[in-house]
């Protein structure tokens, strides 16, 4: 495995279980800390509905899946010097609590860095652990809302957007994974460790940055298009999504030598249909400037594809387009995802086990694919509250069982 | 460009003295780009703005999509440099024109193998291969690489040969049937929507990767996947329909978690303020914000059951209360009372966003050639270590400077492979 040998403690809420996931898909040992009685991010459904007896919903088990679960109560006097004795055999700290928090408790990188120089202290918050809106709160849709994204997602006639999906915290605990490892890296070279502020507000407005282009370079306003690219220059918004005979299919025509080829393979096809006319068929796509086309013109282009689409299915235009290397790929639902055929060629759910629940899923497998060797690892699921923490107590961190006792006693553990 | 040939690895020797400790986090890393469009290039960006050399390689014979998209600067039609686009993907690296396809191309890219440690790319699968740059053929010259390949489906398996782009592995993926209106047709999440979801996973691969080969001196293939990766940030909706056969679809601004929660239209043309109401607590302050005590207590709205159950009314009792303010507002009202709230920020609101220009976000570079750009730096926060940001180097512009200082060419050699139509 790709990061074997290094350990992570993961304190992390619903902000930043991903990061501690993306780790543990990579290798390394993920120790995930929970107050005693497990954390409240377990509570998050929707839960699994048969199965109410089930340690956690199914964000709980999604993203903690991999890791090693103990509990530890880190604001007891005694729960504190027991973290720092792990934090001593680590190499990752990654946290999500309130900005300052840490610090209030006395576990804060300035006492952390003392007790281990080489530690990397990943800190996970909404809008970083300085500056203005520091304690301001969020959710999905608020965070999405201040990334700049929101605004140009939806139907022009109706207010912006979202996704139906939470991923604003997915977003903010990718990029703490990828720079923790990347200051472990510098750390390995130097011996030095360091803190890194992970702001997701600041993350998150990357996913804007085609219009903060527009803005800067233009003073342009993009504007939500619905099935539609409004960042894309030109006389008309770039048409992506569109309706077909049984569903929805997504199709970008570009002029040049990314679009040429299928193209024309698009516009035979319509043509040996009968749903070409002839200014279509003139088009010389190697030459058409995407920019430079008028508005007419694209609405003669998209009017007649539009009609040409409902006449098929979103199978016939995908299969199409495999052959013919049309830039066309089907408007999936979740469970049209799980048939994907080149999903299974690569062999990429796993089946987890989940022996509580007397039952298997399947989950998404490897997200990326190695070789010569495999690189990540996938299919242990989530940690009941507790699960491992005599392995970690007693074999990782060598507590004695007398000593591992007390702190059960005392509700530290 | 003497920075090139400084730069080498970090000798244990050098990292006892702590004055010639490096200042940027990943100093001394080799990366060779050929990538193109956004996911290859964010990736090596990244590394480039943490002080990693990159040298990205591009040909005249194929250049990178981006150039041709808008916005233009003022530079004339056709010009390379014409896109305000291309620059903001590659600030901080090298630029080598080198036409890949050349039979002399290995002449330069053999000792620029030998020289890395990292190669990203991201042709379509089958074309990497056709240079005779496979990872197998890599590796034969400089057997620990660590080569990226990132695609939309990955480069094995049944249509491994597709050629897409992000614009359309949002639908592919699941994600555009997840965004809109439960009333009407899906709408397209913004922009190639996964292009933003790939890069910090496959930047951690990477680097753990390169964690790996410094342990074991073995080089990594890395096949990523868009496809594959993106589906990381749906799974509890991907498991939601293995436990319970529930298709998630999309759901306006509505989840299951708040009530009220909505965007809400304020004074002015376009602006919106995002309000979630989570606990008892926090819609007990939303109704003291909105003077309108009376609410707090109301049996259908005591609950957050009662609150899921009527947010029809909800919406508009907020919706009422909204448009009398600006959306700047709402949010300091209700974030100030302890409710998540924020306006929805158009790209002005972003570029002057105060948290982020508190925290020098944004760095403006005055280009000769281009004009003023403003460059958005890496996200996240090193304590120790600095950013990089330099202007987006121009096409080729290193192609000499890389031939001599890291391939250490003589100008005779270099000469003659210009005349042989190599740097084309």
């Amino acid at each position: 495995m790709l990061l074997a040998g290094y350990t992570c403690l993961d304190l992390t809420d619903e902000k930043g279980w991903f990061c501690g996931k993306i780790l543990s898909d990579l290798g390394a040992r993920v120790i995930k800390i929970e107050q005693p009685g497990g954390d409240r991010g377990r509570e998050k459904g929707p839960r699994w509905e048969d199965k109410p007896g089930i340690q956690g919903g199914l964000p709980w088990l999604s993203y903690n899946q991999g890791k090693e679960g103990i509990t530890l109560d880190v604001r007891q006097p005694k729960g504190k010097s027991t973290f720092q004795r792990l934090v001593e055999k680590c190499d990752i700290v990654v946290e999500s609590f309130d900005p300052g928090y840490m610090d209030e408790i006395g576990l804060g990188y300035e006492v952390l860095s003392k007790i281990n120089p080489g530690i990397i202290m990943t800190s996970i918050s909404l809008f970083g652990q300085s500056g203005p809106y520091r304690d301001y709160k969020g959710n999905d849709l608020t965070m999405m809302a201040t990334s700049g994204h929101l605004f140009v997602t939806g139907d022009s006639d109706r207010p912006p957007v979202r996704e139906n999906v939470e991923q604003a915290y997915c977003h903010g605990a990718g990029h703490a994974a990828a720079a923790s490892l990347m200051a472990l890296w510098y750390r390995e070279n130097t011996g030095v460790g360091q803190f890194i502020d992970i702001s997701i507000h600041m993350v998150l407005a990357r996913l804007c940055l085609t219009t903060l282009i527009w803005w800067q370079a233009k003073r342009k306003l993009v504007m939500r298009k619905g099935n539609s690219r409004g960042d894309r220059g030109g006389g008309m918004p770039q048409r992506v999504t569109w309706s077909c005979k049984d569903g929805q299919i997504s199709c970008s025509i570009y002029g040049g030598a990314v679009g040429a080829q299928g193209n024309h393979a698009l516009v035979n096809w319509m043509q040996s249909e009968g749903m070409a006319d002839e200014y279509l068929k003139s088009i010389k796509w190697e030459n058409f400037s995407d920019s430079d086309a008028t508005e007419d013109e694209w609405k003669s282009i998209y009017s007649q594809f539009e009609q040409f689409f409902l006449t098929h299915t979103k199978h016939e235009l995908y299969q199409r387009a495999i052959r013919d290397k049309i830039m066309l790929m089907p408007v999936n639902n979740l469970a049209e995802i799980y048939q994907d055929a080149q999903l299974a060629s690569r062999h990429y759910w796993t089946e987890v086990e989940h022996p509580e629940a007397g039952a298997k899923l399947l989950h998404p497998g490897d997200y990326v694919m190695g070789r010569p060797e495999r690189v990540c690892r996938t299919g242990r699921r989530a940690p009941l509250i507790g699960e491992d923490n005599e392995e970690v107590y007693l074999n990782f961190l060598g507590l004695s069982r007398q000593e591992f006792k007390e702190l059960e006693r005392e509700g530290i553990v | 460009m003497s920075a090139l040939s400084k730069k080498g690895r970090v000798s244990q020797e050098e990292a006892k003295s702590p004055t010639q400790i490096p200042e940027h986090v990943l100093q001394g890393l080799k990366v060779l780009e050929m990538a193109q469009a956004g996911v290859g290039p964010m990736q090596a960006r990244a590394l480039a703005m943490e002080g990693a050399t990159v040298l990205r390689i591009e040909s005249s014979k194929q250049l990178d999509m981006v150039r041709g998209l808008g916005p233009f600067n003022n530079l004339p039609s056709g010009h390379v440099e014409r896109s305000i686009w291309y620059p903001i993907h590659h600030p901080c690296k090298y630029s080598l024109r080198l036409n890949l396809k050349h039979p002399k191309a290995m002449a330069v890219m053999t000792p620029l193998i030998k020289w890395a440690d990292l190669i990203v790319e991201s042709f379509r699968p089958g074309a990497i291969e056709g240079l005779g740059l496979s990872y197998e053929e890599v590796r034969k010259i400089k057997p620990d690489i660590i080569m990226l390949s990132t695609s939309n489906l990955g480069h094995t398996g049944v249509v491994s040969t597709f050629r897409g782009t992000g614009n359309n592995l949002v639908g592919m993926s699941g994600w555009t049937e997840l965004t809109g209106w439960p009333d009407r047709p899906a709408v397209q999440p913004h922009s190639s929507y996964t292009d933003w979801l790939i890069p910090p996973l496959g930047l951690s691969a990477i680097m753990a990767a390169l964690l790996n080969r410094r342990r074991t001196g073995k080089g990594t293939y890395l096949d990523l996947s868009q496809l594959e990766a993106s589906l990381h940030y749906m799974l509890p909706l991907l498991l939601d329909y293995q436990a319970n056969g529930r298709i998630a679809t999309r759901a306006g601004n509505r989840n299951p978690y708040a009530a009220p929660q909505g965007v809400y239209q304020c004074q002015g043309d376009e602006r919106w303020c995002a309000i979630a109401v989570e606990t008892d607590e926090e819609w007990r302050k939303l109704c003291e914000v909105m003077g309108r005590h009376e609410l707090a207590d109301a049996p259908e709205f005591r609950s957050f059951p009662m609150r899921k159950r009527n947010e029809d009314k909800l919406d508009q009792l907020l919706q009422e209360w909204t448009k009398q303010y600006k959306a700047e507002v709402v949010m300091e009202k209700l974030q100030n009372a302890g409710i998540a709230a924020s306006v929805v920020q158009n790209a002005q609101d972003v570029f002057e966003d105060p948290e982020l220009r508190s925290k020098g976000y944004f760095i403006e570079i005055d280009d000769t050639l281009r004009g003023r750009i403003s460059y958005d730096i890496n996200p996240f926060t090193f304590s120790k270590t600095r950013k990089k940001v330099e202007r987006a180097a121009y096409f080729g512009e290193h192609t000499q400077q890389v031939c001599m200082d890291i391939i250490k060419m003589s100008e005779q050699e270099y000469a003659s492979l210009q005349e042989d139509g190599v740097f084309n």
